[in-house]
């Protein structure tokens, strides 16, 4: 409830600033945006992984963190990316959504060569 | 038994906790980050495959290499069984014995090793891949490897019987009507393989109850157990997979219920595959025993 009374804050600065400040409006809306995503993922987001990550604790080690971690930082480079498109970076966007996948894939390689060796083990006999 | 029981419930079950534990994150994951789903899809999969399916695996190269240590004992034990009947000389003529039989038992296990056995793991293999990437789907190709195999395991076990029941002699039929609810119970209660039980154990039960007369009934009895205790786990086992899909079912995704449905019908047939191996075991046992009576008792 107070995250929604906060982004309504938010949004309310944003337009004043649009009216008083238009040339300025896109550098502060930017650094508006990535202040309250900070603000945001101090309060509410990170406690939140933390306690469904203690929520699904009984399963085996890696993969309860490991898919929480992934998808939260699939979801803030979306949100970046989807920002930096916004202002007109589109190829930009697409770049670091790139190079965010690569990190997400790089963090389950060790989960798919146990997949894969497990899968090898039956066939080599 | 009750301790034996609880112990591939406690291994397996707990495996059949985490997927419905997974799922329930899964679907979690799906209502805050939809644009992930198809990701989150994929990574449950891989946490079935690594966790859930270990089971199968394991069972798998058990039954694997149950058959390779029975086929070597056999390819030992033959040429002296063969030579103490040989020894025997008369005495073996009036049991109306099929020496062919040790062949057939020999042939079928070595059978089992080298092409059954790795049939099944291209069937499952072949089931997660279609799982895995549904646009090629290898799932027609599976399900014919099954049906061929069970198929095939079902003509050896006849052709057991054949062997057993032209043995004249050794065979007497077992009370028909005591039984009869229990087979009728097991053909309609395990799928793809219940008739196929029941018609094989009944086949071997001919055998044995024959044989009951010479070796005693609790010495065929622990037979039979020791023969017999792979295949019931490897039984409960694919009835625990099927068991779990269907639990699942209402709320998981389509492809994981798929791959457990996938792969206990694949333990099934692995099941009906180690009743050869059973079988071999059986008959060789039984006929060491009989053939160490008649030789004592001769002299």
């Amino acid at each position: 409830m107070i995250t929604l009374f906060q982004v309504i804050v938010v949004f309310l600065v944003l337009l004043l600033l649009s009216f008083a400040a238009p040339k300025l409006h896109p550098i502060l809306y930017v650094s508006i945006f990535f202040f309250f995503l900070l603000h945001l993922l101090i309060t509410v987001i990170m406690p939140f992984g933390k306690t469904f990550a203690k929520l699904f604790e009984p399963l085996p080690d890696p993969f309860a963190k490991l898919l929480i971690g992934s998808v939260l930082l699939y979801y803030l480079s979306e949100l970046i990316a989807k920002h930096m498109a916004e202002a007109g970076y589109a190829s930009l966007a697409a770049l670091s959504h790139f190079a965010v996948k690569i990190a997400i894939l790089t963090l389950w390689i060790q989960q798919t060569s146990a997949v894969i060796k497990l899968l090898s083990s039956l066939l080599s006999k | 038994m009750i301790a034996f029981f609880q112990n591939i419930v406690g291994s397996v079950l707990n495996n059949f906790i985490i997927v419905i534990i997974a799922t329930l994150m899964a679907l979690f994951i799906d209502f805050l980050f939809p644009t992930f789903s198809k990701w989150t899809r994929m990574f449950l999969l891989f946490i079935v495959i690594t966790i859930v399916l270990q089971p199968a695996f394991e069972h798998l190269v058990l039954i694997q290499k149950i058959a390779h240590s029975i086929s070597m004992t056999f390819l030992s034990i033959y040429p002296v069984l063969t030579a103490a009947m040989i020894a025997s000389g008369g005495a073996f003529g009036m049991l109306n014995f099929q020496p062919a039989m040790l062949l057939f038992a020999n042939g079928a296990v070595f059978l089992t090793e080298r092409l059954l056995i790795p049939l099944l793991t291209a069937a499952i293999v072949l089931d997660l891949a279609s799982r895995l990437l549904p646009e090629v789907s290898f799932s027609k190709m599976s399900d014919l490897i099954r049906t061929t195999l069970l198929g095939l395991v079902s003509a050896l076990v006849t052709a057991y019987s054949i062997f057993i029941t032209t043995g004249g002699t050794m065979s007497w039929a077992m009370s028909g009507f005591a039984s009869e609810p229990i087979k009728e119970l097991v053909r309609q209660n395990v799928p793809f393989i219940g008739s196929f039980m029941t018609e094989s154990l009944g086949a071997i039960g001919k055998y044995s109850s024959g044989a009951a007369i010479f070796a005693g009934g609790w010495l065929i009895t622990s037979i039979w157990t020791i023969a017999l205790v792979p295949t019931l786990k490897t039984l409960f086992t694919a009835f625990l997979y099927r068991w779990t899909a269907a639990l699942i079912e209402p709320f998981a995704d389509e492809d994981i219920t798929g791959v457990l449905d996938d792969i206990g019908k694949t333990l099934f047939v692995l099941c009906a595959v180690s009743f050869l191996i059973a079988f071999a075991l059986i008959y060789t046992a039984l006929f060491t025993v009989i053939l160490v009576k008649l030789i004592t008792t001769m002299k």
